[in-house]
C-alpha cells in the first residue's frame, strides 16, 4: 500500500517544490529586469549605482537564461518520475546534470537566491536511493548550498544584490517585496523539509511493516511451540495407554493361560481319581501327562509374571521390591539367595531403580536357569556417588563364547550404559556380575 | 500526390535558400564593420564656455578609421556635462556601456568599484607602442586608483593665482616672482587692503577664493592616505596651511569680498584655472571678463614646509570592462590620450593642456598661445611654465567619499576663521569627525 502513496506524495511535493523554486528563479530575474527597465525610464541611474554593488550584464538576457535553465530542470525531473526503467547511473547522470544547471541558475542570479540547489537536493534524496555516488553527489550538493550563501559569496566578488533593487520601489510596497523574497527563498527550505519528512515517514511506514511481520512471526512461532507440546504429551499419553493395553493383554493371557492349564489339570485329577481303583497304570500314565501340563502352566505363568513385575517395583520400595524378588525366587526354585545392602535408604529416580531390580532379577535369574546355581549373594553399596552391585553364584558359570552370545547379560548392559555406568562380567567359581551406577544422589530424596 | 511532394520540395528549397540567404547577409555585414562607441559629453569638462566640443574628437576618429579600415566610431554628440553621468548610468544599467568613455572626476572611483572600468596595468606595461614617459606623472595619477590604472588623461588643467597687474602696479607693489610664498602674499595682501575712498570702510582687498585646501597643498599637507580610509587633520603643515588662511582673513575685518569686487578690478589675487584662463584671455571671451584691467597669473605660494604646489585636474577616458571589441578600444584610447596630432588638437581647441609634455612645450604650442591669447609682452605663461606647473602639481585623492568628507572639513574649519579657539584642540575635533564619517 505504503510504495504507491509514497510515490504519490513524494510527486507531489516535489512538483510543489518546483513550482515554488523556478518561480522565485524566474521571479528574481524578471523582478531584475522590470526595476532596471523602470529604472531607465526615470532618471535615478547614477544614484542607483551609488548603491549598488554590482551592474548585472544583460538583465533580459538572464531572465531568459534563468528561464530555459528552470524549463530543463523541469524536463529532467519529467524524465526520472516517468520514465521508471531508466538504470540507476542515468538517473544519477541526469541529477549530476541538475547540479550543474542549477549552480548555472544561481550564477546568473548573482547568488541572489540558492533555493534552487535544494530543489536538486531533494532529487537526490528521493531519487538517487543508496548508491555508491548518492554521498559524494549530497555532500557537493551540501557544499554548494553553503558556498553559495549570498552574504558569503558577497564579501570578495562583485555581486548584485537584490535588496538594492527592492529599495527602487516606494516605501509602501517595500516591506511586500522583501515580504515575497524572503518568503520564497524560506518556502524553498520548507519545501525541501518537506520532502524529507516524506522519506522519514515512507521509512517509518516500512519500519512498522516489519515490526507487523516480526510480531506475526513469533506468535506463529508460539502457536507451533504449544502444539509441539500438545503433540508430545498425546504421544506419552499414547505410549501410557500402550501399556495399559499390553499389561491388559499379558494379563489376559496369563487368565487364559492358567484357566486354560488349571481347567485341564483339575479334569485330568477328576480322571486320574476315577482310574485309580481300577487302572493304576492308566493313572501313572496321566499324572505323567498333568506334571508336564503343569510344568508347562508354571513355566507359562513365570513368563508372564516376570513381565508384570515391575508393578512390584511401583507398589513397593526398591528394597522391599528386591526383598521380595529373593524371597519369590527361594519359595520357588528352593536356592539360597542371601541379599546385603549397605548403602542406606534406597530410593532413587524411577529409571534407576527400575534399572537396578531388571539387572538383579535377570541376574537371578540367569544363576539359576543358566548357571543351576544353589546359592546366590547380592549385595548393594554405596562408595562415594557411585553404587555398587554385585550378584554373584555358586553355579557351573559360563564360558566367554556364550557370554559374548548373550544369554541375558545384553540386556544387563544396555540397562547399566542408560546410566552411564560400567558392568563387568566374571566366571570363575561360579558367576559374578559386578556393575558400577553413577547415581544421581543430588537429587536424592529424604 | 505527385504534385503536392513536388510543392513541398519547392518549398523546402526556397526555404533553405532564404535562410542562406539570410545567413551571407548577416554574416557580411557583421564582417564589414566593427562599431566601436566612444562616449563623450559636450562642452567643456572645466566648466568654461568653448565654441566647439567635437574637433579634437572628429580628427580622433579620422585618423583611427583611416589606421583601422572596418572599424567605425560612433558616438552621440550633444549630452550636457550636467547630464552626462546620468547617461553613462543609464548606459551601463541598460549592458550597453559604450566601448570608450569619458569619465568626469565625481563618477571614476564609483565606476572602478563597480567593476565597469577596464584595468589598464597589463596593456600598459605590455604594449610596446605605448610611452608612460610621455605623459605627465600627475596627469597619470588622475586616472589611478590604489589597486591600477583604470583611466588614461585626456586634458590636464592646473590651478594658477590670478594676479590683478594694474593693482599692483597702482599700489606700487612688484609682480612676486614665481617662488612667492605665504609671507610674501600676505604681505602684499595686507597692503593692498585698504580704504581707498575714505569711507571708512574697506573697498581694496587682497585676496578672494583662496581656501585652506588650496594652501594645505602648497604645505605639503597629505589629509588622507590613498586608500581613503585614514585621514591626518592634525598635522603641523595643515594648522600651518590654516592659520595663514585665517590671518589673510583677518586682514578684510569680517568685510565680504565678492565676485563682483574682484570683476571690478579690486581684488589683488584669485586662484583660477589654466582653462578659465585660457579662456578669458582669447576671442571672444576676453571681452566678457575681466576687461577693466591688466591681469596674469603665477603659481601658487609656497608654504613653509612645502613647494609652489597647484592641484592639477585631469580628463579621464576609460574603457568599459564588458567591451567586446577591447584591443581597438585601448588603440583608440591611445590614440585619443598618447597620441601628438590628436593631442596638438586638443592643445589647439581645449582650454586646457595636453598630458603629453612634449606636446605642452612645443613650439606650435608656443605658437598657439602667442596667437590665440591676449598675454601681452611680459607674459609669465608659456609652455615651459604650464609644463612645470603641471608636473610640480598634485591631485585631489580619487576614493568615493572624498568629496564630501572635504565639504564636512570645509565647514568645520570656516567656524574656526571666526573664533579664537585654540587650533590644535579644534583640529582634533575636526579629525575625530572626519575619521568617524569615512569609516562608515
Amino acid at each position: 500500500m505504503t510504495k504507491y502513496t509514497t510515490e504519490k506524495q513524494n510527486n507531489v511535493m516535489l512538483f510543489l517544490m518546483y513550482l515554488i523554486c523556478s518561480f522565485t528563479a524566474m521571479g528574481i530575474a524578471g523582478f531584475v529586469w522590470v526595476s532596471t527597465e523602470k529604472l531607465l525610464t526615470t532618471f535615478d541611474a547614477r544614484a542607483f549605482l551609488d548603491v549598488i554593488k554590482y551592474i548585472p550584464t544583460g538583465t533580459f538576457d538572464i531572465l531568459l537564461k534563468v528561464t530555459a535553465y528552470v524549463l530543463l530542470l523541469g524536463l529532467t525531473y519529467l524524465f526520472r518520475s516517468y520514465r521508471t526503467s531508466i538504470s540507476q547511473p542515468i538517473k544519477l547522470l541526469t541529477l549530476v546534470a541538475d547540479l550543474c544547471i542549477a549552480f548555472r541558475v544561481v550564477m546568473l542570479l548573482d547568488f541572489n537566491y540558492n533555493g534552487i540547489l535544494l530543489w536538486v537536493f531533494a532529487n537526490v534524496l528521493i531519487y538517487a536511493g543508496k548508491g555508491r555516488y548518492t554521498m559524494p553527489v549530497i555532500g557537493a550538493g551540501m557544499l554548494c548550498y553553503v558556498l553559495t550563501n549570498y552574504q558569503l559569496v558577497s564579501i570578495n566578488s562583485g555581486i548584485y544584490d537584490i535588496s538594492d533593487y527592492i529599495r527602487l520601489y516606494n516605501s509602501n510596497m517595500q516591506p511586500y517585496l522583501f515580504g515575497v523574497y524572503n518568503g520564497m527563498a524560506i518556502l524553498s527550505i520548507v519545501c525541501f523539509i518537506g520532502c524529507c519528512l516524506l522519506i522519514i515517514i515512507s521509512k517509518e511506514e516500512l519500519l512498522e511493516e516489519t515490526n507487523e511481520l516480526y510480531t506475526k512471526l513469533a506468535a506463529a512461532n508460539e502457536n507451533l511451540q504449544r502444539a509441539n507440546e500438545e503433540l508430545e504429551s498425546i504421544m506419552e499419553e499414547n505410549t501410557k495407554m500402550a501399556e495399559v493395553k499390553e499389561r491388559n493383554r499379558i494379563a489376559r493371557e496369563i487368565h487364559d493361560t492358567m484357566g486354560h492349564t488349571l481347567t485341564g489339570l483339575a479334569a485330568g485329577i477328576d480322571a486320574c481319581i476315577a482310574l485309580s481303583d481300577t487302572s493304576p497304570e492308566l493313572v501313572k500314565q496321566q499324572l505323567q501327562i498333568l506334571s508336564e501340563v503343569s510344568r508347562k502352566g508354571i513355566s507359562d505363568v513365570r513368563h508372564s509374571v516376570s513381565e508384570l513385575r515391575p508393578d512390584a517395583l511401583e507398589r513397593l520400595n526398591l528394597e522391599a521390591a528386591i526383598r521380595q524378588l529373593v524371597e519369590d525366587t527361594v519359595k520357588v526354585t528352593g536356592a539360597k539367595v542371601q541379599f546385603s545392602c549397605s548403602a542406606g535408604v534406597l530410593k532413587f529416580d524411577e529409571d534407576e531403580e527400575s534399572a537396578i531390580y531388571r539387572v538383579i532379577q535377570e541376574s537371578i535369574t540367569n544363576a539359576i536357569r543358566h548357571g543351576h546355581a544353589s546359592e546366590i549373594d547380592v549385595s548393594i553399596s554405596r562408595i562415594d556417588n557411585e553404587l555398587h552391585l554385585k550378584v554373584s553364584d555358586n553355579g557351573c558359570g559360563c564360558s566367554d563364547i556364550k557370554l559374548k552370545e548373550g544369554f541375558g547379560t545384553r540386556h544387563i548392559q544396555e540397562r547399566i550404559r542408560m546410566l552411564n555406568g560400567t558392568v563387568d562380567f566374571k566366571s570363575k567359581d561360579g558367576f559374578c556380575v559386578e556393575a558400577t551406577i553413577p547415581i544421581r544422589w543430588g537429587e536424592e530424596y529424604d | 500526390m505527385k504534385k503536392s511532394r513536388k510543392t513541398i520540395a519547392a518549398a523546402a528549397a526556397a526555404l533553405t535558400v532564404l535562410l542562406a540567404g539570410t545567413g551571407a547577409v548577416w554574416n557580411s555585414f557583421a564582417a564589414r564593420e566593427i562599431v566601436l562607441e566612444f562616449a563623450m559629453f559636450n562642452g567643456s569638462n572645466w566648466d568654461v564656455a568653448i565654441q566647439d566640443s567635437y574637433p579634437v574628437i572628429d580628427e580622433a576618429i579620422r585618423i583611427f578609421e583611416e589606421e583601422h579600415p572596418g572599424v567605425r566610431i560612433h558616438y552621440d554628440s550633444g549630452i550636457p556635462k550636467d547630464e552626462y553621468s546620468e547617461w553613462l548610468s543609464r548606459r551601463m544599467l541598460d549592458d550597453s556601456t559604450p566601448d570608450v568613455m569619458m569619465i568626469l572626476d565625481q563618477d571614476f572611483s564609483r565606476f572602478a568599484e563597480l567593476g565597469m572600468l577596464e584595468n589598464l596595468d597589463v596593456r600598459m606595461q605590455e604594449d610596446v607602442s605605448f610611452e608612460r614617459e610621455a605623459y605627465y606623472q600627475t596627469a597619470l595619477d588622475a586616472g589611478r586608483i590604489l589597486n591600477g590604472q583604470y583611466a588614461l588623461p585626456m586634458e590636464t588643467v592646473p590651478y594658477l593665482m590670478f594676479v590683478n597687474k594694474t593693482l599692483l602696479n597702482d599700489e606700487n607693489v612688484r609682480m612676486p616672482s614665481e617662488d612667492y610664498t605665504f609671507s610674501d602674499l600676505y604681505a602684499i595682501c595686507r597692503r593692498v587692503t585698504r580704504d581707498t575712498d575714505g569711507d571708512g570702510q574697506l573697498d581694496q582687498f587682497g585676496i578672494y577664493k583662496y581656501t585652506w585646501l588650496d594652501a594645505a597643498f602648497s604645505n605639503g599637507a597629505e589629509l588622507f592616505s590613498a586608500d581613503g580610509t585614514k585621514c591626518d587633520f592634525t598635522s603641523r603643515n595643515l594648522i600651518e596651511a590654516i592659520r595663514f588662511v585665517k590671518s589673510l582673513n583677518a586682514l578684510n575685518k569680517n568685510q565680504k569680498v565678492t565676485q563682483e569686487t574682484f570683476d571690478s578690478g579690486k581684488v589683488a589675487f584669485m586662484p583660477l584655472s589654466l582653462a578659465e584662463y585660457r579662456t578669458y584671455k582669447s576671442y571672444p571671451y576676453k571681452i566678457k571678463k575681466y576687461t577693466s584691467f591688466q591681469w596674469d597669473v603665477l603659481p601658487m605660494p609656497k608654504g613653509p614646509s612645502g613647494d609652489n604646489v597647484s592641484i592639477v585636474d585631469s580628463l579621464n577616458v576609460g574603457i568599459s570592462s564588458r567591451s567586446r571589441h577591447k584591443e581597438l578600444a585601448w588603440e583608440f584610447l591611445k590614440l585619443l590620450t598618447g597620441d601628438e596630432r590628436v593631442q596638438m588638437k586638443v592643445f589647439e581647441y581645449m582650454p586646457s593642456a595636453s598630458v603629453l609634455r612634449d606636446v605642452t612645450e612645443s613650439e606650435q604650442a608656443e605658437t598657439i598661445i602667442e596667437t590665440n591669447l591676449d598675454v601681452g609682452e611680459d607674459k609669465t605663461i608659456d609652455g615651459a611654465f604650464i609644463s612645470k606647473t603641471i608636473t610640480a602639481g598634485r591631485i585631489k585623492p580619487k576614493f568615493a567619499a572624498y568629496q564630501e568628507a572635504v565639504q564636512l572639513a570645509d565647514g568645520e574649519i570656516l567656524k574656526l576663521y571666526d573664533e579664537d579657539a585654540d587650533l590644535d584642540n579644534a583640529m582634533r575635533l575636526i579629525q575625530r569627525k572626519v575619521q568617524s564619517f569615512i569609516d562608515k
